[in-house]
Parts: C-alpha cells; sequence; structure tokens
C-alpha cells in the first residue's frame, strides 16, 4: 500500500472558469497563510496562461491522499 | 536567408532531490513540470513563481529551469 499527497491550487481564470495547479509531495506543516502566499505570487507574477485567460483570483486549496493498494501485479 | 526565431511555448521545470540512491549514494532528482507558461514572462517572474511553489513541497530544491520553444522562418 502506498500513499501520495497532492496539493491542489485552484485559481479562477478571467472568464469565470477553475484552474488547477497541482504539487506532489507537500509538506506535511503547510500552513494555510503559506499556501495562500503561493497562490497569491502566483497571481501576482502572472506567468501562466490558460484558456480563460489570467489568473485573477484563489478559489480554494486542498490535499489530496491517494492510496494505491496493488491487487495483482504480473 | 535570414531565419527569424520566435517563442510560442514555454515550460518551468522544477527539479527536485526525492532521495539519494541506495547502491551509490548519487541523488535522485525528479523534474516538475509546469506547461503553459507565457512566453513573454520576465525571468524574474518565472524564478518567483518556482521558488513559491518548490517552498510548499517537502523535497529539496535541485535547480530551477525554464525550457522556451522557438519556431524558426525563413524571413
Amino acid at each position: 500500500m502506498e500513499t501520495t499527497q497532492t496539493l491542489q491550487m485552484r485559481f479562477v481564470t478571467q472568464a469565470g472558469t477553475r484552474v488547477t495547479i497541482s504539487l506532489d509531495n507537500p509538506r506535511d506543516d503547510l500552513t494555510e497563510a503559506e499556501v495562500t502566499a503561493a497562490m497569491d505570487q502566483i497571481i501576482a507574477k502572472n506567468i501562466f496562461s490558460t484558456s480563460g485567460g489570467d489568473l485573477v483570483a484563489k478559489d480554494s486549496a486542498q490535499i489530496i491522499d491517494r492510496t494505491v493498494n496493488v491487487i495483482y501485479e504480473a | 536567408m535570414a531565419v527569424d526565431a520566435t517563442k510560442y511555448d514555454s515550460d518551468l521545470v522544477l527539479k527536485v532531490q526525492t532521495g539519494t540512491d541506495p547502491g551509490t549514494g548519487d541523488p535522485v532528482v525528479k523534474l516538475r513540470r509546469y506547461t503553459r507558461v507565457k512566453p513573454e514572462a520576465t525571468h524574474d517572474a518565472v524564478y518567483a513563481v518556482a521558488e513559491a511553489i518548490a517552498g510548499l513541497q517537502v523535497h529539496p530544491l535541485v535547480e530551477i529551469t525554464r525550457q522556451d520553444d522557438l519556431r524558426l522562418e525563413a524571413g
């Protein structure tokens, strides 16, 4: 059994759609302030293009736990 | 014949060390690729975002790289 964690940062685009930027292996001591500061930085620097235009606001952030149980392996 | 190169796409690639090879002791480096970076984004801005993202994850950052794709056209 193997567990992996992914931090998903969701943003709102100019067109009002949601875009997620993901990050594998987030630190387990992350604070809300650290994550929102990084998201603010991503919005401020405006380096990513999306089909909905620029990222303009934060939507949410969550950590997804994924557990893999191998049933069969040749 | 002069050929013009135009940037049309850019990726941000973070190199992180996820461990060390138990046999050789060499660092194991994995790539974290972020696509759809604007070609016109400044290096300063890309670097700042790379540091912000890298600071959230558990593995130490080895190197920040940027890959620009250029389209060549004969003028």
